[in-house]
């Protein structure tokens, strides 16, 4: 499992030139990320390896005498690389390659109960030729199960300097400062181990040997709580259990904290609006800027709790038996169980799933999840499908015992997952035609207690870099929103002569917007949605849901003109279609509020969405991508779902 | 050991397709032995990817290697095999790479 959770803001990656380099190179759970996060503290940087979607992380550690940078490589079992996560270790190490610049000095991180298999890591990176230093981790775990090594021993036989660490060792980690220092005098070993894997097998037994290395035993409690936790029905059933509190958590515990959220900057909008005398202004800067900062803080509860949960999981190792359960189902879609936490994060918002694909191994995986969590209902699209569905079905209409409503907004639910396993499956297929698909293999690491400096780092990490990036796109788009909404401005003698009582604002608000740059922007797209059934004003509750699906609601309420905007249900149902051959016919027909539903399920209305996927990609092209598919995909689908209503009613 | 016990299946070439592979008789992998059973690897079959049984190497699953099957996923799901001192869990297409000795 790979802990690869690094705090650190954005921005791109770029140290003082002529500042001494050095790499940490270890696999997954050798506790690389946590030597990482000790020696950096909180002054990390992330970007991406140019032209992958390999998140690098780098930071600056204080040493003695002055600064150096630490570069935190992915995590890999080997030098011969099958993944763009390994490519990325493999060109990184090698000189020739200048795309990437090559760290002065190695350190490379083993667990040291597991020495047997990961010594084989070590051979091939001491074959890069770059001075190493060996940090052996797990030592109090090796005494605790029974092994033991003789430690200058180990450094004569391989050449290299050798230190063991256990966890939470501050001394060790003072002296590995120092040693940073004279990284560049750090010695090559003067006999390379053997490159022939076959030959590897003899070198890593005499080494073992020449270091008196015993191997410890296997974790008693790992293999009593495995006997439950990996059991076919026991533990499935305990993964049930554990994936509902988790799904309850960011539901129920999160929605106090984001009500918190929600009524602060209710509070400073109204504030802003009481005390800027401009109107315009002041609705500005409450609905536009105010309302936009806490249209993306109303996330954070839940981005918080998710990383809380899943560092926890990975820190304590539950993570690779929840994916163990997972695989087989999984598997049928071309994915591997860990990126069903992503897709079941994904059901409270998307954005947090999206970032927990950061835990998957291989970049390919990651892709196709992000391109398939945005299919997952997030809770978001719950206002909205509240909405239309009480306009599609009467509250009283039952099916057998189950209320018909309910049941619809199951179906929503059932074809969001059902799509997004789809899509992932569509997206493997189209990565895998470049190569075969990575094999698949975990390492079960023993149960370990969590370390708390893991999982906060993990949360603020998370929580730091979704604001930095998030606010920047969410604000733009917030404030265009409330300009094309809001202009031009109408004059009192224009909407006097035009009979618009000036004294009441609901109606002044609503010619405003009826004449506004939005509403042009509905008419203009109106071609292309008017074979779903949608009208200008439709269109513009479509083009404001992009800054927040469920700012739908709040918009159709503005364009009704109703007398509550959060329960336009009643205004709606009264809007006519203006002109064509259904004109005086309700504008909410079934087939329209059937395709408008289908619309949502499967349409990217959301900025946040977009930006995360910017942040997490490094681009603009996989956002471009999914936005695209997934509109073509909602438009086809709403066509066809119209058609289908529009024949059965 | 018993890793020449056979000839060794050239493995050399990376564009064989599965079908072209030299099938080896279930009985002969390990994702057949039960929960509990010991084995040592006598060779890792041809993969249609060269690199995943290069891989399987790097992971400690090589050719000698004592491995004991700590628990198998019911309906064909991934394995968890102790190697090297490490738990690891495989799907069974890559355990199936892993032919036992015949003792």
């Amino acid at each position: 499992m790979a802990h690869e959770h690094h705090h650190g803001g954005g921005g791109t990656v770029a140290a003082a030139p002529g500042t001494r380099r050095v790499a940490l190179v270890g696999s997954p759970n050798s506790g690389k990320t946590t030597l990482f996060n000790a020696l950096t503290g909180l002054r990390a940087k992330t970007g991406n390896y140019p032209g992958v979607t390999v998140g690098r992380y780098e930071g600056v550690a204080r040493t003695p005498t002055g600064h150096v940078v630490v570069e935190d490589l992915p995590g890999t079992y080997s030098l011969d690389p099958i993944s763009p996560d390994e490519v990325v270790v493999l060109e990184t190490l090698d000189p020739a390659h200048a795309d990437i610049e090559t760290p002065q000095a190695l350190l490379v991180l083993l667990d040291s109960t597991t020495l047997r298999r990961s010594l084989a890591l070590l051979a091939q990176v001491l074959h890069q030729g770059l001075p190493s230093r060996l940090v052996l981790t797990f030592g109090d775990e090796l005494t605790a199960r029974g092994g033991s090594l003789d430690l200058p021993a180990l450094v004569r036989a391989l050449g290299i300097a050798v230190d063991l660490v256990t966890s939470g060792d501050r001394r060790a980690l003072t002296g590995l400062r120092a040693e940073l220092d004279v990284a560049d005098q750090w010695p090559t070993p003067t006999v390379l181990p053997p490159q022939d894997p076959d030959q590897v097998t003899g070198w890593i037994e005499s080494v073992l040997s020449a270091a008196s290395y015993r191997a410890p035993r296997p974790d008693g409690p790992t293999r009593r709580i495995d006997s439950v936790l990996l059991h076919p029905v026991a533990g499935a059933l305990v993964f049930f259990v554990v994936m509902f509190a988790f799904f309850q958590v960011i539901f129920t515990v999160a929605a106090p904290l984001q009500g918190w959220v929600e009524s602060l900057f209710g509070w400073l909008g109204g504030a802003a609006a009481d005390h800027i005398a401009n109107p315009w202004l002041g609705s500005f800067v409450s609905q536009a800027l105010i309302g936009g900062v806490g249209g993306v803080l109303v996330f954070l509860p839940q981005i918080a709790l998710l990383f809380l949960m899943i560092s926890l999981m990975e820190s304590v190792g539950y993570m690779s038996r929840a994916a163990f359960i997972m695989d087989r189902v999984m598997s049928r879609f071309g994915l591997e169980g860990r990126a069903f936490v992503s897709l079941l994060s994904s059901m409270a918002c998307a954005i947090p799933g999206i970032m927990a694909t950061r835990t998957l191994p291989s970049a390919r995986d990651r892709l196709s999840t992000m391109m398939a969590a945005p299919l997952m209902t997030c809770s978001a699209r719950l206002p909205v499908y509240v909405l239309l569905i009480s306009m599609l079905v009467p509250a009283q209409t039952r099916v057998g015992p189950f209320g018909l409503q309910g049941l619809v907004m199951f179906g929503l639910y059932l074809l969001g997952a059902v799509s997004a396993l789809l899509a992932a499956a569509v997206f493997q297929k189209i990565g895998n035609r470049s190569g075969s698909g990575l094999p698949f293999y975990m390492e079960m690491p023993p149960y370990r207690m969590p370390s708390a400096r893991y999982v906060l780092v993990a949360v603020w990490d998370a929580c730091k870099g979704f604001l930095r990036k998030v606010t920047h796109i969410i604000l733009v788009v917030t404030i265009l929103l409330f300009l094309l909404l809001n202009l031009p401005t109408q004059s009192v003698s224009t909407m006097r002569s035009a009979g618009v009582d000036v004294q009441d604002p609901v109606a002044t608000s609503s010619y405003v917007l009826e004449h506004s740059y939005a509403a042009a922007v509905g008419r203009a797209v109106e071609p292309v949605f008017t074979p779903l059934g949608f009208d200008w004003r439709i269109n513009v509750g479509v083009v404001s849901s992009l800054a927040a699906r469920e700012v739908f609601v709040a918009t159709m309420g503005q364009v009704a003109a109703a007398q509550n905007p959060d329960d336009p249900h009643q205004a709606l149902a009264a809007m006519r279609v203006e002109h064509g051959p259904d004109a005086g016919q309700p504008l909410f027909s079934p087939p329209t509020v059937a395709a408008l539903l289908v619309f949502f399920v499967y349409a990217l209305q959301c900025m946040s969405t977009v930006g995360v996927l910017r942040r997490e990609t490094g681009g603009w092209r996989w956002p471009a991508i999914a936005f695209g598919y997934m509109f073509t995909l909602a438009w086809v689908m709403a066509f066809l779902v119209r058609s289908v209503v529009a024949v059965w009613t | 050991m018993s890793l020449l016990s056979r000839p060794a299946s050239s493995s050399t070439t990376g564009t064989r397709t599965v079908d072209s592979l030299p099938a080896p008789a279930d009985a002969r992998t390990c994702c057949h032995l039960p929960e509990g059973a010991s084995f040592v690897i006598a060779q890792i079959a041809a993969h249609p990817d060269e690199r995943v049984r290069r891989r399987l190497i790097d992971l400690g699953l090589r050719p000698g290697a004592l491995v004991e099957v700590i628990r198998r996923a019911p309906l064909g799901g991934p394995l968890v095999l102790r190697v090297a001192d490490y738990d690891i869990a495989l799907r069974r297409s890559e355990a199936s790479c892993l032919l036992v000795s015949e003792s």
